[in-house]
């Protein structure tokens, strides 16, 4: 029951901020997987400070919890307008929506251009190997989704900004 | 970006050249914090077209800073997210990357202000305070954005208050 949608024990799990996996016979989410792993973190975060610069572990986990909270963050905003739009699956472009929402001003058009090239370069795969059989309204293949089951019965709609 | 972060400019010290005109320590403190600002902002400028540039030269799609599947786990952990398209997580590893340069780089620049060449948790909860699109962070760092610099700017001093007037050798 690990892989389910999010049931109401990972919710809190995250809410909480605690491991409710160690022992817990897990539904919840553990402590390390609601993170982005440091060592990726802290590679990050040392491309932008000069050579001879050190970052504190504290200064890590910090960075860890603050990204793990942004993708929540603009994640429920994307989340959100799927709902409003009768839309089952997140997809790129409800991402750079919400960064848009939510202020990111400068990185949601970065994004788009990002989502842009990715769907050029990852499009012609997933429509050629018959996976995608939802109609993809904005002309190049929005690849397949990641859970097992597809959902068929969604017609996506598009919209445009 | 696959190379350490362009040396920053000093912060530290009058920068040569730029006159101060006059007024006691207050005034100074808040023409070197201006000062500081608008070096930051052009920076930051620079970040962001350099990102832009970045991304419009990017071809690999494959290799991610950041793992995918646990981006995905973090975006599931929403009750209300039912189905999530491949793509989402790909761009939110770009997305996260973004994300962790500006705060990285935001947080620096509170580490040098105080001159220290590690950086902590405090320059981050700084930068967060000081950030309007970072407001969602503040519970992350609640206490501590209190002990720093919100009120040096109106006029306590640094570790050393002469170390503004020293011109960077």
């Amino acid at each position: 029951m690990a892989d389910s949608s999010g049931n109401s024990e990972e919710a809190e799990g995250r809410a909480l901020g605690t491991s409710t996996g160690a022992g817990s016979g897990d539904g919840g989410i553990k402590e390390q997987d609601r993170l982005l792993p440091i060592a990726n973190v802290g590679r990050i975060m040392k491309q932008m400070l000069p050579p001879n610069a050190k970052i504190s572990k504290e200064a890590k986990e910090t960075m860890q919890e603050c990204v793990s909270e942004f993708i929540s963050f603009v994640t429920a905003e994307a989340s959100d307008r799927c709902h409003k739009e009768k839309r089952k699956t997140v997809n790129g472009d409800d991402i750079c929506w919400a960064l848009g929402t939510l202020g990111f001003d400068d990185y949601a058009e970065p994004m788009r251009r990002y989502l842009h090239k990715y769907r050029e370069v990852e499009g012609d795969r997933s429509a050629s190997n018959g996976l995608n059989t939802r109609s993809s309204n904005f002309g190049t293949g929005d690849g397949q989704t990641l859970f097992d089951d597809m959902d068929r019965n969604d017609p996506s709609t598009s919209r445009r900004y | 970006m696959d190379q350490p972060g362009h040396a920053t400019p000093p912060l530290m010290g009058v920068a040569a050249g730029v006159p101060y005109a006059g007024g006691g320590p207050y005034q100074a403190y808040q023409h070197l914090f201006h000062q500081q600002q608008q070096q930051q902002q052009q920076q930051l400028q620079l970040f962001w077209a350099d990102q832009y540039r970045e991304i419009e030269q990017t071809t690999d799609f494959k290799n991610h800073s950041l793992p995918l599947a646990r981006i995905k786990k973090i975006m599931k952990a929403d009750e209300d997210v039912r189905m999530i398209a491949a793509e989402a997580p790909v761009v939110f590893a770009r997305a996260c990357e973004m994300f962790i340069l500006e705060l990285t780089h935001r947080s620096w620049a509170h580490a040098e202000e105080n001159k220290r060449r590690t950086l902590q948790k405090n320059d981050i909860a700084a930068a967060i305070s000081r950030t309007d699109v970072f407001d969602f962070l503040i519970d992350i760092v609640p206490r501590e954005e209190e002990k720093e610099d919100v009120a040096r700017p109106l006029g306590a001093p640094p570790t050393d208050p002469m170390s503004y007037y020293y011109v960077q050798q």
